[in-house]
């Protein structure tokens, strides 16, 4: 079922509880668990799986797909900024599900936001286009200095949310 | 990066085939009813496989559904009676079940650099130039062969960069909607002694716990 759903959620904690600039123009990845704590999670809410009680202290858990959007993104001359501590050990959490769940993205301010969706879509379309696996992409759109942020959850295949993103940039 | 598209595409049109022809074939057998629908079932695990791995395109469950109907018209789908209890065994209506998924925690390396994803830029699937031989666990970085002709610490060409797993651990195991593993699934799913009583009251006057009862799941839900 395709569906795009928005909500307005309060994210500044967070980057204050992180000591992150979140008046700077970037995209940002936090990992799901840094030891026990959770920060932005949409991957164990995904229906079916239970959400993860056990994780290590030393450990961040991340998104099996931030590594390749990472790359590519830096491959286009865009550097996403990935919240972590270096001291401790980075694990990925691979669900065995035909569903493509995607990390959640934040874009601080509107320069990130269009082009950070366009280079989105191009990395749904070369890897997932005509493909029927459902793909979940969850998008955080933060204005610079202000508390309010919009938060976009697009459910559908690649095609769909491809549309959706484009939608959602020309808005 | 498309490949895994166009494998996953293939794999799906590879089962779909097979699934035809068994049941063309079995429909050309001179066999009883019963093995008939032996036969169909097999046809059916493929088409259940097939619906898992197209993230359930309807397509596929009409139809495997059409068989499904045809093959109820012979009268010969009962449930199957096991330790005193009713079971249903049938693919078909398995498939419209959730299938399993597993969730394990990885920890990779880069195979050209040796480090963390995150603090690397080679891309996997992608070729490389004048990377150094290195042997991690005995297994060669060029070739992932344990026994080899690369040397240590020579560069080499044309290198394929891979995503290597050092460490998993599985940490739960998910029925979900789409599993990733469409050969997995629920094989058996008990009946409700409520139901089976239900039925038995108004299909048969001297019922005795145990006696066939068939199932009506494809007759029912004709609606494809």
């Amino acid at each position: 079922m395709n569906q795009l759903i928005k909500t307005e959620e309060n994210y500044i904690n967070l980057f204050e509880d992180l000591q992150i600039n979140s008046s700077t123009e970037n995209i940002f990845i936090f990992p799901i668990k840094s030891g026990n704590k959770i920060y932005v999670d949409n991957t164990f809410k995904h229906t079916g799986h239970p959400s993860i009680k056990i994780t290590e202290k030393d450990t961040e858990l991340f998104n099996p797909h931030v590594p390749d959007i990472k790359k590519y993104f830096s491959v286009n001359g865009y550097n996403i900024e990935i919240i972590r501590d270096s001291k401790k050990q980075v694990k990925y959490e691979i669900l065995y599900d035909n569903e493509i769940i995607l990390p959640v993205l934040f874009f601080v301010g509107n320069g990130a936001l269009s082009i950070g969706l366009n280079m989105l879509s191009n990395f749904l379309y070369e890897k997932y286009f005509g493909s029927n696996r459902k793909i979940k992409a969850d998008i955080i759109e933060m204005e610079t200095d202000n508390i309010k942020a919009s938060r976009y959850k697009i459910e559908g295949d690649a095609e769909y949310v491809i549309k959706a993103i484009k939608e959602l940039k020309d808005k | 990066m498309k490949n895994d598209v166009v494998i996953r595409n293939n794999f799906i049109n590879e089962l779909l085939l097979k699934a035809r022809d068994k049941i063309k074939d079995s429909n050309h057998l001179p066999i009883s009813p019963v093995e008939l629908r032996k036969e169909y079932f097999k046809a059916f695990e493929y088409y259940k496989t097939a619906y898992f791995a197209s993230c359930r395109e309807k397509s596929i469950f009409s139809e495997m559904a059409k068989h499904g109907f045809k093959l109820a018209n012979y009268n010969v789908c009962f449930y199957t009676f096991k330790e005193d209890n009713y079971y249903i065994e049938c693919p078909l209506f398995l498939s419209r079940l959730k299938g399993i998924s597993i969730g394990a925690q990885f920890e990779y390396k880069c195979s050209i650099c040796g480090k963390e994803l995150l603090d690397c830029n080679h891309i996997a699937g992608q070729l490389y130039d004048n990377v150094v031989c290195t042997k991690e666990n005995e297994i060669c970085n060029i070739c992932l062969k344990n026994n080899c002709n690369h040397i240590i610490g020579e560069t080499y060409n044309s290198v394929e960069a891979l995503n290597n797993v050092t460490k998993m651990a599985f940490d739960h195991i998910a029925l979900v909607s789409n599993p990733e593993l469409p050969d997995t699934g629920i094989m058996s799913m008990q009946i409700d002694r409520k139901f089976i009583s239900y039925r038995a009251l108004f299909e048969h006057k001297n019922f005795i716990w145990g006696d066939d009862i068939s199932c009506i799941y494809c007759l029912v839900n004709y609606n494809f």
